[in-house]
């Protein structure tokens, strides 16, 4: 049988069959577009980001977040984005898994050149993941790990001056996240899920790059680039409700490759109820430590309470009753500081180019 | 379940760890005594609710009245809604029936409580309770897909069960799609010009449309399996559901006097409807499609689905009750001939049919994924304009920009790969071009997606295709519809500010 040419250019043979498009593309061809897909992405309306800025990747040494660090980089330079970019990883203090991973995250640094920040959950908290799964056991675990690598990504940013974080969350996390927050009726979170920067008031801003790249478009991506990278599934990851949702969107996506970005496009259409909306609670800060919070005390605050008082799984229902008065001897978070607004270094080299 | 939501987390718009709430402890009760009446011995056990039989009818009733009192009484106040039976309705029902559970029980719920009026003349007596119609007659609207399923004929079936109530009943085959003397079959004039030789080549990805004139020697069964093969079987079962619905609104609207189409879609059927659609890419007018009073366009009919409180199991059991027979499978994932296009682990060939089998599957370790999800699809809502342009193939209202947005989002060719944002194309549309002679600009999203892929080796010959005549007849006005964009620039000179302003 000859072999097929490119669907895009026409002239090379074509190596692969993009997953997104059914399309049969050369090497060449399936960089450039999966690179301008990402471009596009990052420059949709007024663009995600703004010269000058400082930019954090949340860097777990696993496949999104190799492969964002090198697009990233790749195109900051292509298309003089202007963005100062650091590599930002969070160490949950799981043996065998992410002292690994972590390993790639240091050739990334070596690699692209980019300043790498690793904070720890130990350094933060006091607790290490593989301590608080001793104390809570398996079970619920990964909340205290949700919730506390949301807040350490945003202290470690904080302490960088880093006005933005991006991740790697990918088009498959996008539509899987889409099925949950139906499946399970949050409403809240199935309008603010979809948006591909968020910042609330007192947060650092988030963005997803690779929102509508397919999962199977970026391993292919590492796999023609060499990129290396490391399995993050985590040992202690439980075969949870979401485990459903992936498995089913698989299978969506088995009959109608187009079916991941077809979700998402629902999702962006999704448009709720104004009574839905009104019905979310005000942000505030937590008054222990500073930190955005839906109430008077943030979750971490309280779910490290409950670790500190000695709590197994009980220790996730630790309510707002124990506010004003930390008990002795217990550990606290420390205080959340908003970095500078205004990204003096970008300002000063913007400066300094006009001086040139 | 091994993990659940910290509660009142919503510091975030995003944590690692999103999942099923864990379910509540069980009360403690006696499952043998009835729940509701506390007497009587328990008859069924539904979502750890033990009823006895009666009790049973009651709670299902309830739900029934709660979702069909609203729209026949627009402007009554919300509280007295389902407690007063609405006032005499000035048309006639439309009753879809498939044979299913659901339309089934709704016939039956309707006829029993004396909706409808019987065919008798008997008069209401109040003095003994009994209740005045709310419709003084209705029809009975069945649609056969055994030409294209293979499946038994069940004309004569539904067409018993509607006469034995004293109903009328058209019987409509899916075919019928392709019978320019359907109208005049139901009693309406025809008033639009022979679209029937419209047809459409699925080898091109703009899926160019011609007229040409319709060939005496193909039947309307060949022209509709033509067009089934020429799709990938994943879209088939879409195409088979916007025949289904454009086929009982042309009913609603060319049958005299109709006030009110009603479907029985259950609860089930409805939580499928949001994950699917959602699949298809049909999130925008998702929210019209579950709702149960939507207003047929140009019409004053309302389309309501009174069954959308009550699951398909639960009304298979009042038909078991009432020894009523039902048959629940469509069958229309088995349409035309085997592609070599994947399935799904199951077996299943579409998306619909996979979200079946999951929402089936999961309901049995979470019983509340049904209502879970139609909650969360209860509080869509639609935010465009019923007003605007129509799909020609889902007769939905079409999203601005938004093939624009899967032009950038899924290229599929690039003039300059390293410009900043070309011209964005999809699979060869240019999404800027305002092209007559083509079918996909004129399509909605999830349409084009259904459509787009009629491969070319399912296609023969020329690769022309016969489309129904509804379709060709909306692509021909929607060709001659001048776009906003278009009359806009043609007075831009005069206007002095902004809408918005």
């Amino acid at each position: 049988m000859a072999p097929s040419p490119c669907s895009l250019c026409h002239t090379a043979r074509a190596l692969v069959k993009r997953p997104k498009t059914g399309q049969q593309v050369c090497k060449s061809c399936f960089y450039s577009v999966f690179e301008t897909e990402v471009h596009n992405t990052i420059t949709e309306g007024q663009g995600i980001f703004h010269r000058g800025e400082k930019v954090a990747i949340g860097a777990s040494g696993g496949k999104d977040s190799t492969v964002l660090a090198h697009v990233l980089t790749l195109l900051n330079q292509r298309y003089d984005y202007g963005l100062d970019l650091y590599l930002l990883s969070i160490d949950e203090g799981i043996t065998g898994y992410r002292d690994d991973s972590l390993e790639t995250v240091k050739q990334n640094q070596v690699e692209y050149g980019l300043p790498l920040k690793i904070l720890s959950y130990n350094e933060l908290y006091g607790w290490t993941m593989d301590r608080i799964v001793e104390q809570v056991g398996r079970k619920n675990n990964c909340t205290f790990c949700g919730v506390f690598r949301r807040q350490a990504l945003d202290r470690g940013a904080a302490q960088l001056g880093i006005d933005h974080i991006v991740t790697g969350h990918n088009a498959d996390d996008m539509a899987e996240t889409v099925l949950m927050n139906i499946m399970r009726g949050d409403i809240a979170r199935l309008g603010r899920s979809m948006a591909l920067t968020t910042q609330s008031e007192d947060t650092i801003k988030r963005s997803k790059p690779f929102k509508y790249a397919y999962e199977k478009e970026i391993v292919m991506y590492a796999y023609f680039k060499k990129l290396t990278y490391f399995s993050t599934e985590c040992i202690y990851a439980p075969d949870a409700y979401r485990g459903h949702a992936r498995v089913f969107l698989k299978d969506l996506e088995a009959i109608r490759p187009s079916a991941i970005i077809d979700i998402i496009h629902s999702g962006e259409t999704f448009v709720l109820e104004q009574s839905v909306q009104k019905g979310l609670k005000e942000m505030q800060t937590c008054l222990r430590c500073g930190y955005i919070s839906s109430n008077d005390l943030c979750k971490a605050c309280a779910l490290l309470e409950g670790l500190e008082a000695g709590l197994d799984r009980s220790a996730l229902k630790q309510g707002q009753s124990t506010l004003s008065v930390v008990p002795e001897g217990h550990r606290i978070i420390p205080r959340f500081e908003r970095p500078v607004p205004i990204a003096v270094e970008g300002i000063e080299r913007a400066v300094q180019s006009l001086a040139l | 379940m091994s993990c659940g939501n910290p509660e009142g987390a919503v510091e975030g718009e995003e944590k690692e760890e999103v999942l099923m709430p864990t379910s509540r402890p069980v009360r403690r009760v006696d499952k043998a005594i009835c729940n509701r009446c506390k007497k009587a011995k328990t008859s069924f056990i539904f979502r750890q609710g033990a009823y006895c039989s009666p009790c049973y009818e009651i709670s299902l009733r309830s739900r029934f009245i709660r979702q069909l009192h609203p729209p026949l009484r627009p402007g009554a106040v919300k509280s007295t809604l389902t407690l007063y039976r609405p006032v005499v309705q000035s048309g006639q029902a439309l009753i879809a029936v498939s044979g299913g559970a659901g339309s089934v029980a709704m016939l039956d719920m309707l006829m029993s409580r004396g909706y409808i009026s019987r065919s008798d003349g008997a008069a209401t007596n109040r003095t003994k309770g009994q209740k005045e119609a709310v419709w003084d007659k209705a029809t009975v609207v069945y649609v056969e897909f055994a030409s294209v399923t293979g499946r038994d004929e069940r004309t004569e079936d539904i067409r018993k069960l509607s006469e034995d109530r004293g109903l009328g009943f058209i019987g409509l085959k899916v075919e019928d799609v392709y019978d320019a003397g359907l109208v005049s079959w139901l009693g309406g004039s025809e008033r639009n010009a022979d679209t029937s030789g419209v047809k459409v080549n699925f080898q091109q990805p703009n899926l160019p449309v011609s007229q040409e004139p319709t060939t005496s020697n193909t039947t309307p069964v060949e022209r509709l399996q033509s067009l089934l093969a020429s799709l990938p079987p994943a879209s088939r079962p879409s195409l088979l559901s916007h025949i289904l619905d454009h086929l009982l609104t042309l009913a609603a609207l060319t049958l005299p006097n109709v006030s009110q189409l009603l479907l029985g879609e259950t609860a089930t059927r409805l939580a499928q409807r949001v994950i699917s659609g959602t699949a298809l890419g049909r999130g925008w007018t998702l929210p019209l499609e579950l709702s149960n009073s939507f207003t047929l366009p140009d019409s004053q009919i309302v389309r309501m689905k009174p069954m959308k409180e009550i699951s398909v199991k639960e009304a298979a059991l009042w038909c078991r009750i009432h020894g009523l027979e039902t048959v629940n499978y469509r069958g229309w994932d088995d349409v035309g001939p085997k592609g070599k296009e994947g399935r799904a682990k199951g077996g299943a060939a579409s998306l619909e049919a996979l979200t079946e089998q999951f929402i089936a599957g999961l309901s049995t370790t979470h019983p509340s994924t049904v209502s879970t999800i139609n909650r969360t699809g209860d509080k869509l809502v639609f935010p465009g304009d019923t007003s605007g342009p129509i799909c020609p193939l889902c007769e939905m209202p079409t999203e601005p920009d938004a093939m624009r947005w899967k032009a950038r989002t899924a290229l599929t060719s690039l003039t300059d790969p390293h410009s900043s944002l070309g011209s964005p194309t999809i699979a060869g549309i240019h999404t800027g071009d305002s092209t007559h002679d083509n079918f996909a600009p004129t399509l909605c999203y999830a349409c084009l997606t259904t459509l787009s892929g009629g491969a070319t080796d399912r296609t023969t010959g020329d690769g022309m295709v016969n489309l129904p005549p509804w379709v060709g007849q909306r692509v021909s006005t929607s060709q001659r519809m001048v776009a906003r964009e278009q009359m806009r620039e043609e007075i831009a000179d005069f206007l002095l500010a902004t809408e918005e302003e």
